[in-house]
């Protein structure tokens, strides 16, 4: 079994082995496991000691610690919170140094980002979930200009990147500008196969080489943990309780 | 970490206002005002290096990172800035030199110019400038003509005073009016693009204010020193004073909210 959530679709490899400064999008519909699976990602890094940065607009500190506690990860000292959510609920004051006051507030944005880059230094890994928040708050190419400063850091940083948006919602010029900022795109999927949810995973386009564009079943498990089996090239819809059953049978 | 900035911006705004009338009656007394000089520009310059040396402190220590290599021109700007301070006051002390220059003091005073000018250039590259818009250029428009003009109106009015000089001298009043004037655009453009970003927005209210009242001192110094009219103690000093005690500020907001 290859090592790390994504191993599966990235030919056995861990991020470790990605070049430095790649960008990752993960794109998908609300519920196919985008953000699940930025969390194992995550979690697998600081495990390892290493450290990360995540901006998130959608979820609390709280939630996000609770999954990475689930996933087996405990200390959080390596893992600096932008927080861009708590405003939202009105609560005002959050627990994370780094909160944002508004969401269009992109410079504030950008400048946070380039210190926590600089303080946690190579080897990091960034998470933006998720973009589509911002662009309620924002016009397109101001959003797509932020994506571009922060390509820019991240590559000069040497770190690695999971950014976030939701597929559907948004013009296909958007799509197209911020598909063509990442090195590696991965497509989420969730269908419903007679009343239950399945999701699958795939590579969409890559810049480097080994790369698996057919799609893979992805089960969630009750931990939050990911496994991704091997790729299938036609989607049946009697192939995933057997999926399922073996994945559970396995873990 | 608010609460203590609330007491460095009292602090900072008291020794601003406490300083007014000490310049305002210390003209009556030369003596005084000359002493009074020296005192507050071996201690105001220091404090803006001490509070840059504490943002670069916290700012990654990478040269990989855009954000350090910010801090370090800004604290390295401020501390050389502190270190021709330390030197005038010295020539003045020491070797009863009342106005020494051009001299080795200038060498600090041209590297903290244009190592601040680098550190403002790049933030403003970094972080303002991919937000541009049609907006802030109609914004920014009316001051960076009107900057233009009266700096125009400036080197016109100082050239026939310039020639008269030491080639030497020319070269480093032309540096300090070159990177004087590309301070005063960086400072303007930066504010009036961050202008209603909460965090950035306030700092670069006190910074870009802070950047103007400096570099205009430091525009006027030359004009005065050329006119053969400064002396220490001037009121002008008032505008390199408030410029560093503003930019100490800023650099301690910048680092209390980033």
């Amino acid at each position: 079994m290859p090592e790390g959530a994504l191993s599966h679709i990235l030919a056995g490899l861990s991020l470790e082995q990605i070049p430095k400064g790649c960008m990752f999008l993960f794109q998908g519909p609300s519920g196919s496991g985008k953000t699940v699976m930025t969390d194992n990602l995550l979690a697998e890094h600081l495990v390892k000691g290493l450290n990360a940065v995540k901006l998130t607009v959608t979820r609390s500190l709280e939630n996000i610690r609770e999954s990475l506690r689930q996933l087996g990860c405990r200390g959080s000292e390596q893992l600096f919170i932008i927080d861009g959510y708590s405003w939202l609920t009105g609560e005002g004051v959050s627990e994370s140094k780094y909160s944002l006051s508004g969401l269009s507030n992109l410079s504030d944005i950008s400048i946070m980002v380039s210190k926590l880059l600089s303080v946690v230094g190579e080897n990091s890994l960034f998470i933006f979930d998720h973009v589509s928040t911002l662009l309620s708050y924002n016009e397109e190419n101001q959003v797509v200009k932020l994506l571009q400063t922060l390509a820019a850091r991240l590559r000069e940083a040497h770190d690695w990147a999971f950014i976030i948006f939701e597929s559907d919602i948004h013009n296909q010029s958007f799509y197209n500008t911020v598909r063509f900022l990442m090195d590696c795109v991965i497509d989420f999927r969730i269908e419903e196969i007679d009343g239950s949810l399945y999701r699958s995973v795939r590579i969409h386009r890559a810049r480097f080489p080994y790369s698996d564009t057919r799609w893979h079943p992805m089960e969630i498990m009750a931990n939050g943990k990911i496994v991704i089996q091997p790729a299938i090239m036609t989607m049946d819809k009697d192939m995933f309780p057997t999926l399922r059953k073996r994945v559970e049978d396995e873990t | 970490m608010r609460h203590r900035l609330d007491k460095l911006t009292i602090f900072h705004a008291a020794m601003a206002i406490l300083l007014i009338p000490a310049y305002w009656l210390g003209q009556e007394n030369l003596d005084f005002i000359t002493l009074f000089s020296y005192a507050v520009f071996f201690a105001i310059p220091g404090v803006a290096a001490l509070s840059a040396a504490m943002s670069l402190k916290e700012s990654g220590m990478t040269w990989r990172s855009r954000y350090f290599r910010i801090w370090l021109y800004f604290s390295l700007g401020t501390l050389a800035w502190f270190a021709a301070e330390v030197i005038w006051v010295s020539y003045a002390v020491f070797l009863d030199i009342e106005i020494p220059y051009p001299s080795l003091a200038d060498i600090f005073y041209m590297v903290g110019n244009l190592s601040f000018m680098i550190g403002l250039g790049v933030y403003y590259y970094s972080f303002a400038n991919p937000f541009l818009q049609t907006k802030h250029l109609k914004r920014a428009f009316p001051a960076l003509l009107a900057v233009g003009v009266i700096l125009t109106y400036f080197c016109l009015s100082l050239s026939p005073l310039l020639v008269e000089e030491s080639a030497f001298k020319e070269v480093v009043d032309s540096f300090y009016i070159l990177t004087d004037s590309a301070m005063i655009i960086f400072a303007i453009l930066s504010f009036i693009i961050f202008k209603g970003q909460e965090r950035i927005g306030a700092v670069y209210s006190i910074l870009g204010p802070g950047v103007i009242l400096w570099a205009v001192g430091d525009l006027l110094f030359t004009q005065s020193d050329l006119l053969g009219t400064y002396y220490n103690g001037a009121l002008l000093e008032l505008l390199y004073l408030f410029g560093y005690l503003m930019i100490s500020l800023a650099f301690l907001m910048h680092r209390s909210d980033f």
